[in-house]
Parts: C-alpha cells; sequence; structure tokens
C-alpha cells in the first residue's frame, strides 16, 4: 500500500512540475501564438541557475552560494528569463518560425555550454551536493515526498491562478488581439513586438520554475535533463490537452505523462531483451506519432492562428499586403481625400 | 490559345452575385454583379476598401467565392485554379508586384509564354514586335526598367497568351500623366481584337474617357453603372465616393 | 590553418547541399522544416541499402572508381536513392504538410515536421541499428597535398568537392537556362503572380521537395564518406543547415549555397579557438547574430 502510494506520490510530483512548463508553454503557443522549439533550454537555465546559488558549496566549480531556497529558486527563474530575452529580442519582430529556429538553437548550445563548462556547470557530471529545502527535518521518506508534492501543487495553482487573472486583465485582452489579427496588425504596422516578448519572457520564467522545482526534487541536475526529448514531450502534452485551455494543459500533461511512464514500462517488462536497447527509439516514435496524428486529426487542440478563421492556402494564393489595405481605418481617411479629387483634376501620378 | 467559340456563345464575362474574400465568414464583396462583352472596356470604380481589387482577383481565381458565380463566354469559371484560368484566356495585370523583377524582360515574357502550350516563341516575338520599348531592353533585369515600362511589359505578359478576358487592377498607377495616357489609350487597341476589358481604376476620369460602360462599388457592393460618359456629368458619381448615397443590403440598384 | 579552411569548405559544401532544399521549401511553403535533415539520413541510408543490393546482384558493380573509395554500385545507388528520397519527401509533403496548411496555419506544419522528425530518426535507428556505420570499411588514406602549411586531403574529399560543383552547376543552369527552372524561381519570388501567369503551384511544391529530397541525399552521401552513418546524422545537421539558410537569405538558392560555405569555414575555424565540444553551439551563435544584424541574410528579400 506504502509502495501505491509512494510511487502515485511520485509520479504525479513529475507530472505536475512538468504540467508547470507546459502552462508556460500555453501562454506562449495558446495565448500569443509563439513558437518555443526549445522548451528544454528554459527548463534548463531555470534548473541550474538554481542549484547553482542554493547548492552547497563547490570545491572546484563556481557556484554553490547556499542561498536560501527561495531566492535560489527565483534566481533560477531569473535566469530562465534573461535568456529569453536574448532570444526573444532577436526573433520576436521576425516571422514566427525564426522563433522556432532560435528556440531549438538555444536548447542545442545550452546543452553543449552545459556539458563542457565543467567549471560553471559541472560538465557532464552535472551538478549534486543541493539540500531539498526541509529535508533535515521531516523524517520519513514518503512523508517529505507528499510533503513535496503539496508544494509543487502549491505552485501548479498559483500558476494557474497567474495565468488565469493574466487572461483576463488588460494584458490578456491585447495578447488576444495581436494573436487575432496577427496578419491585419502587421500590415497596419501595428505588431507589437514588445508584447510577444512579455509573454515569451514570462511563459520562458514559469518553464524555469518548472525545472527549478524538478532540480529539487532530484536535488541534482545534469546535461542529460536537458536531452531535446523534453521539448517534444511537452509539446505533446500541449497539444494532446488543447491549447488556449489551462485546465486542458494539465490533464494533456497526466495523459501523455502516463503514456510515456505505461510504455516505458510495457517495453521493459514484455520486451525481449535484445530489444531493451531500442526502447528508447520506440518511445520516441510514439511521441512523434502522437503529435503528428493529434495535429491531422484535432487540429483544435492546438491553433490559436484557427481563431481568425483564416485559409492559410487561400493566403498562399494571393498577396497579404493588399488584403489589408481594404480595412475600414484607411476607407475612411481615403474616401474624403477621393471624393475632393473627383470633381477636380485626374490624381496626378507621383 | 483561347479557345474559339461560336459567335453565339461569345458573350464575354458576367458575375452574377459574388460574394467572396480572404477570410471565410468575412467576405469583401457582397452580392457584386456586371458583364463584359468582348471589345468592350468596362471600368470599376468606387472608393478605397470598395473591394474592387478584390473582385478582380476573385475572377481571377485567386480567392475563394462563397456564393454566386461567374461566367465566361458561358462556360462557368468560378472556382477554377487561376494558372489553369490563364491557359483558358483569362489574363490579370495586378496593381503592385506584376513582374517578376529578378527576372529579365526576356525571362519573364517566356514565363508568361509557357501556357501557350510550348509554343512560346511566336507569342513572345509578336509582343516584342508590339512593344518596341521592351525589344530594346530585352536582356534587361525587369526590376530595374522604369515604372511605365514595367507595366507595358506586365501587360505584355497579359497579352501574350491571346487572351479573352484582360483584367486590370489600376494600370495607370504610379504612372507619369503621359506613360497613363498610353497605356490606357492602349486599351481601345487591346480592346478591338475583341478581348473583354476589365478594368479597376482610381483615375476616374480618365478611366471613364477610354471606357464604354462602367460600374461604381462602394462597401463591397454595386452602386450604380451606366455608360461611361454619361457617368463623368453625373452628380451621382460623386454622392457615392461621398458617402452620401450607398445602396442598402438587399435594395441593388439596376440599369 | 589551411586545413581548417579545406575542411571548412569541404562540410560548407555539404550543408549548401541540404540548405538549398531547405531554403526554397522555407521561402515557398513560408514554414521551417526541421524535418528536411531527416531526408539526409533517409538518403544516405537507402544508398547504404541499394548498394548493398547492387553488391550482391554482380560483382563488377563492386569496382572502386579510380583512386577511391566509392564504388560503381554506390554510385549507381546514390541515383536511385535521390530519386527515392525526393519522391518521399514529396510523399511526406502530401500526407501531412499539404492537410495542415490547407486546415491550419504555418507553424503548425513547423510542429509537425518536429514530429516527423522524430518519427523517422527513430525508425532509421530501429531498421539498422543504433551503430554508426560506413559505405566501405577499408581506411582511406590521406594524401598528403603540402607539408607545410599542412594540408591532408582524402581523395573521398575531392570526389565530395566535385560532386558539389558539379550539381551547383547543374541547378545554375536549370535556374537560368530552362523554361522549369523559370517557373520554380517565379513561384518562389512572386506565388500569386506566378499563378496567374499559368505556374502551377501544386506542381512547383513537389517540384521543391523532389529537389529538395534529391539534394538532400547528395549531402548525407557525401556526408558519410566523409565522416559516417548514423541514425542522428540528420539531426546534428538541423541547425547548421538553419543558420546557412538564413544567412545566405530566405528562398535565395545561391544564398543558400553561400550560406553553406560561411558556417562550414565558421566551424571549423572556430575549432581553432574553442574547445571542440563547443561546437554545436556555433551554428546557433551565427543565427542569432544574423538575425540580429540582417534578417533577411545576403540575398534575401524583405518578408
Amino acid at each position: 500500500m506504502i509502495g501505491i502510494i509512494s510511487y502515485l506520490a511520485f509520479f504525479l510530483t513529475i507530472a505536475l512540475i512538468l504540467a508547470i512548463a507546459v502552462l508556460g508553454l500555453n501562454l506562449q503557443w495558446g495565448f500569443t501564438g509563439l513558437f518555443n522549439g526549445g522548451i528544454v533550454a528554459f527548463f534548463g537555465a531555470g534548473a541550474y541557475g538554481m542549484v547553482l546559488l542554493g547548492g552547497s558549496e563547490r570545491i572546484d566549480g563556481f557556484g554553490g552560494f547556499g542561498l536560501p531556497y527561495p531566492i535560489a529558486l527565483t534566481g533560477g527563474i531569473a535566469l530562465a528569463g534573461i535568456l529569453a530575452v536574448l532570444v526573444g529580442i532577436a526573433t520576436t519582430r521576425l516571422r514566427h518560425d525564426y522563433l522556432a529556429i532560435a528556440t531549438f538553437g538555444v536548447a542545442i548550445a545550452l546543452e553543449s555550454l552545459v556539458r563542457n563548462a565543467e567549471f560553471l556547470t559541472g560538465g557532464a557530471k552535472g551538478l549534486r551536493g543541493f539540500e531539498r529545502p526541509f529535508e533535515s527535518v521531516v523524517n520519513s521518506n514518503l512523508g517529505y515526498n507528499l510533503l513535496f508534492l503539496g508544494f509543487v501543487v502549491l505552485c501548479l495553482l498559483l500558476v494557474y491562478g497567474f495565468l488565469e487573472i493574466l487572461v483576463r486583465s488588460p494584458f490578456g485582452r491585447l495578447l488576444r488581439a495581436v494573436r487575432e489579427n496577427e496578419r491585419a496588425a502587421r500590415a497596419l504596422g501595428k505588431s507589437p513586438p514588445g508584447i510577444r516578448l512579455t509573454a515569451f519572457v514570462l511563459g520562458s520564467m514559469i518553464m524555469g520554475l518548472s525545472g527549478a522545482l524538478y532540480a529539487t526534487f532530484y536535488a541534482f541536475i545534469s546535461p542529460q535533463d536537458l536531452a531535446p526529448i523534453l521539448t517534444f514531450q511537452i509539446w505533446a502534452m500541449l497539444i494532446v490537452g488543447g491549447s488556449g485551455n489551462n485546465k486542458g494543459a494539465i490533464l494533456g500533461t497526466l495523459v501523455v505523462w502516463g503514456a510515456w511512464v505505461g510504455s516505458g514500462w510495457l517495453l521493459s517488462t514484455l520486451a525481449p531483451s535484445d530489444w531493451q536497447l531500442y526502447a528508447g527509439s520506440i518511445q520516441y516514435i510514439l511521441i512523434g506519432s502522437i503529435i503528428v496524428f493529434s495535429l491531422l486529426w484535432r487540429p483544435r487542440g492546438l491553433l490559436p492562428e484557427k481563431l481568425s478563421t483564416h485559409d492559410y492556402s487561400t493566403q498562399l494564393r494571393q498577396s497579404t499586403q493588399q488584403s489589408t489595405q481594404q480595412t475600414t481605418q484607411q476607407t475612411t481617411q481615403q474616401t474624403t481625400q477621393q471624393s475632393q479629387e473627383i470633381h477636380t483634376k485626374p490624381t496626378e501620378a507621383t | 490559345m483561347t479557345t474559339k467559340h461560336p459567335a453565339v456563345f461569345r458573350a464575354g464575362l458576367a458575375v452574377n452575385g459574388l460574394t467572396a474574400g480572404y477570410i471565410r465568414g468575412m467576405p469583401i464583396i457582397n452580392d457584386v454583379s456586371l458583364t463584359a462583352k468582348h471589345g468592350e472596356i468596362v471600368a470599376i470604380i468606387g472608393p478605397n476598401g470598395a473591394g474592387k481589387s478584390t473582385l478582380l482577383k476573385t475572377i481571377a481565381g485567386l480567392l475563394n467565392v462563397e456564393s454566386g458565380n461567374v461566367t465566361l463566354d458561358g462556360l462557368g469559371i468560378t472556382g477554377i485554379r487561376p494558372d489553369k484560368l490563364s491557359q483558358s484566356g483569362v489574363a490579370m495585370v495586378p496593381q503592385l508586384e506584376n513582374i517578376f523583377r529578378t527576372m529579365s524582360v526576356q525571362q519573364n515574357l517566356r514565363l508568361a509564354a509557357r501556357r501557350c502550350q510550348g509554343q512560346w516563341r511566336k507569342p513572345v516575338d509578336e509582343m516584342l514586335r508590339r512593344f518596341p520599348m521592351l525589344a530594346e531592353k530585352y536582356k534587361v533585369r525587369a526590376g530595374s526598367l522604369s515604372g511605365g515600362q514595367r507595366q507595358f511589359l506586365a501587360i505584355a505578359m497579359a497579352l501574350v497568351a491571346s487572351p479573352n478576358l484582360l483584367l486590370l487592377d489600376e494600370p495607370s498607377a504610379g504612372l507619369s500623366p503621359k506613360a497613363a495616357q498610353e497605356v490606357l489609350g492602349m486599351l481601345k487597341e487591346i480592346a478591338r481584337s475583341h478581348v473583354s476589358i476589365l478594368m479597376v481604376e482610381q483615375n476616374v476620369k480618365a478611366a471613364l474617357a477610354v471606357s464604354d460602360r462602367a460600374y461604381i462599388l462602394a462597401e463591397g457592393r454595386n452602386q450604380y453603372e451606366g455608360i461611361a460618359s454619361e457617368l463623368l456629368n453625373d452628380p451621382v458619381l460623386g454622392q457615392i465616393y461621398l458617402g452620401a448615397r450607398r445602396t442598402e443590403a438587399h435594395a441593388t440598384e439596376s440599369v | 590553418m589551411l586545413q581548417s579552411l579545406f575542411d571548412g569548405i569541404l562540410v560548407g559544401s555539404i550543408l549548401s547541399l541540404g540548405a538549398i532544399g531547405l531554403t526554397l521549401i522555407m521561402h515557398i511553403l513560408r514554414f521551417a522544416n526541421f524535418s528536411h535533415a531527416e531526408l539526409i539520413s533517409m538518403g544516405a541510408y537507402f544508398t547504404l541499402t541499394l548498394d548493398a543490393m547492387f553488391a550482391a546482384i554482380s560483382s563488377t558493380l563492386v569496382t572502386q572508381l579510380p583512386m577511391l573509395s566509392v564504388t560503381i554500385s554506390l554510385v549507381l545507388a546514390m541515383l536511385f536513392a535521390l530519386m527515392i528520397t525526393g519522391i518521399l519527401a514529396a510523399t511526406i509533403d502530401k500526407l501531412v504538410f499539404k492537410r495542415l496548411r490547407e486546415k491550419a496555419g504555418p507553424l503548425t506544419m513547423v510542429f509537425a515536421s518536429f514530429g516527423i522528425g522524430l518519427i523517422i530518426r527513430n525508425v532509421i535507428g530501429l531498421v539498422y541499428g543504433l551503430k554508426s556505420t560506413h559505405y566501405n570499411s577499408d581506411i582511406a588514406f590521406a594524401m598528403m597535398l603540402s607539408s607545410d602549411p599542412l594540408l591532408l586531403v582524402k581523395a573521398d574529399q575531392l570526389f565530395i568537392l566535385g560532386i558539389t560543383v558539379v550539381v551547383m552547376l547543374g541547378l545554375h543552369l536549370f535556374m537560368s537556362r530552362t523554361s522549369v527552372g523559370y517557373a520554380l524561381r517565379a513561384i518562389s519570388e512572386n506565388p500569386v503572380l506566378a499563378q496567374i501567369n499559368g505556374i502551377n503551384l501544386g506542381a512547383m511544391v513537389r517540384l521543391a521537395w523532389l529537389i529538395g529530397g534529391a539534394l538532400a541525399t547528395l549531402a548525407g552521401v557525401c556526408y558519410a564518406l566523409n565522416n559516417q552513418l548514423s541514425p542522428v546524422m540528420g539531426r546534428d545537421l538541423v541547425l547548421s543547415l538553419f543558420a546557412a539558410a538564413i544567412v545566405g537569405g530566405i528562398g535565395s538558392i545561391y544564398g543558400a549555397a553561400l550560406g553553406g560555405l560561411i558556417v562550414g569555414l565558421a566551424g571549423s575555424l572556430a575549432l581553432l579557438i574553442i574547445p571542440t565540444g563547443y561546437k554545436p553551439a556555433v551554428p546557433f551563435l551565427i543565427i542569432l547574430l544574423a538575425l540580429y544584424i540582417r534578417p533577411n541574410g545576403l540575398f534575401g528579400e524583405e518578408q
């Protein structure tokens, strides 16, 4: 019995930690239409930031300042935010897939940095020596895990509440306006990259929180935790759950994480031993397939752009420049101009 | 090449109750109807945002039609792909970006003549004969031509496949008065070879001077129509432009 | 230094081949295809299989070309593989990406491409195994073309450069002299104008995928000759390919070719200064730099 509770607590803790990251992604994609191709970078920045600040002193490296947990946590979140600013400023005013490429790149670059900069990050060995908050106070292992689960639930609720408030705020309305009228807004010169940047950074910071909690739970972080597969898993969770919808995001997390853990267990028990090597590949194909098939057959789960019901293939067939010249604002301006010219000379060409 | 129908079917262009736009459910033109017979030059005028360009693009097959239809010489052409339409005698000269800047005059014409079923040389030579200034600049990059020359190239590209319907979106836009005159004057000559010409124009006087008939569009709907020479002095024109007079959604003026 | 330059140009040529297809698709369909690099892997592995098949059919085909490790069967295999990969690329588009762009928008395609890439990579791993392999297990010796400054060159590497030059030339002629080449350029430059001038958008899109797949195969074979075959070979090249396309300007074939060389050289020269472990970060830095300084790249148009 204790075993089951213990396992369930473990499963839920990880699932809900990941759910926080999915909420962050939902802010970026579901509310703002931004494609983050390197979620794991911000997750990792939060994790490493927190461990470096809050861990015990390192003999042969930077960090380990042993700062109090809340400060270390905030530091990790801030690091994720800084990374997001760096990438976001370059890309939020450009075509959307540049952000996808840049974030994908930052994840690769960060993983490479973390793996090699032994002094800074402990290299491939990772960072240990992190003392979990209140660990010395609680005696039983199970007790602590339950306590920590409670803490994670609290964080999740806080993030959820924050996002719900944000969506209903003026900022949230602005986000929706930008997302739904993206093309029109852009052609009218009203593209507000600042708003998108803010949403991107906030979302990334939430991912950083998730990473920091993850590192707290394991009291350890290493480059293995920054493997690209995490980005795909978080995306799959969001798609399955339905984006733009925070509740759906959490649900999706549980479903996909359950499928991941379940498939892993199935493969390890059922598959013959010489297949075990390929278990990972099979799981990756599973995630990839979830992504592709959900997109093909449940697109409603994913498309903020669908809300503007634009027909993309029509867009390919005509030019967007000219389409938005017909908006009413310009109409009223120029109609009055026009009427004055009709009965005078023919319009002089410039 | 164009299909040769018996004279009784050469009714020209007919647009019936066309409703279309860029985004489904948000049409820009509503219930628009017009005709343009062979050899006629028909102008479409109206204030900005009236949907005139949208109308042309819809006829050319570039946009989705929500309701209504378009026929050419009695054959329905609604919903046909733009490239297929251009092979069946429909040619369009868009307003902006109407030539391929990175390619030479020769390459532009050759490209436009691809739809002539493999026989590009003769039609291209014919265009060069008709537009001598293009022959001069044959190898020049189209992007470095002057505004007027580009416009002639765009028209040549439209004519190279001997269309029976020519759609022009503001052919005189951005041109000097002289070049504008030349372009519009050329249209009269083109019409004489039995091409239907449908032209959107901002330069109302010049448009009405060269056209046979005109339709006035505003807010995506038919507002008025008439013989071009009569419309020039009709006060209705000014009223529509100023917005003092607009048709309601269900009451359409018909002549 | 000279060796680094040579290595850089070599890697750069391989990147150029891969980036050309990527830049065309990115421009015409307006989406960043994260699975394009898997076409490189597929091309390389199909060649491996076909090579084994041809070798089994006739032992005369196993003769190596003079001085190279490349056999006639490998060349034949590559030619068949490039057709197969091209067709497969167009098919994936038809089954997945085309449906998505009709129902939704470009970002959904980007996202699907992540998933497709994941699937292809791992299927290759399941089919061919996770270990890296080579076309030819013999060790190829390098020739010392110069001792000071040191320049070691393998004959296969010259073959790679040769292929790249021939292909680039062929592409150039195709784009500048054939009717189909003009049509492709036209669709790339102005899809609306191209269509009203009688060019079939769907056909050109298919052509872009065919070309992309074929070039990716060549890139894959060259990469495998120079390094090795592994299921993750595509994934490791993705970022560099994007860097090449962005630096050159999305949509420009010449840009992608030049961009590939630049990225290849940058990576190679960077190794003179930074430890090897950091190499994966170099393309990212190039991308960031390009996006900050000149987002349209060298030859790109304003978007």
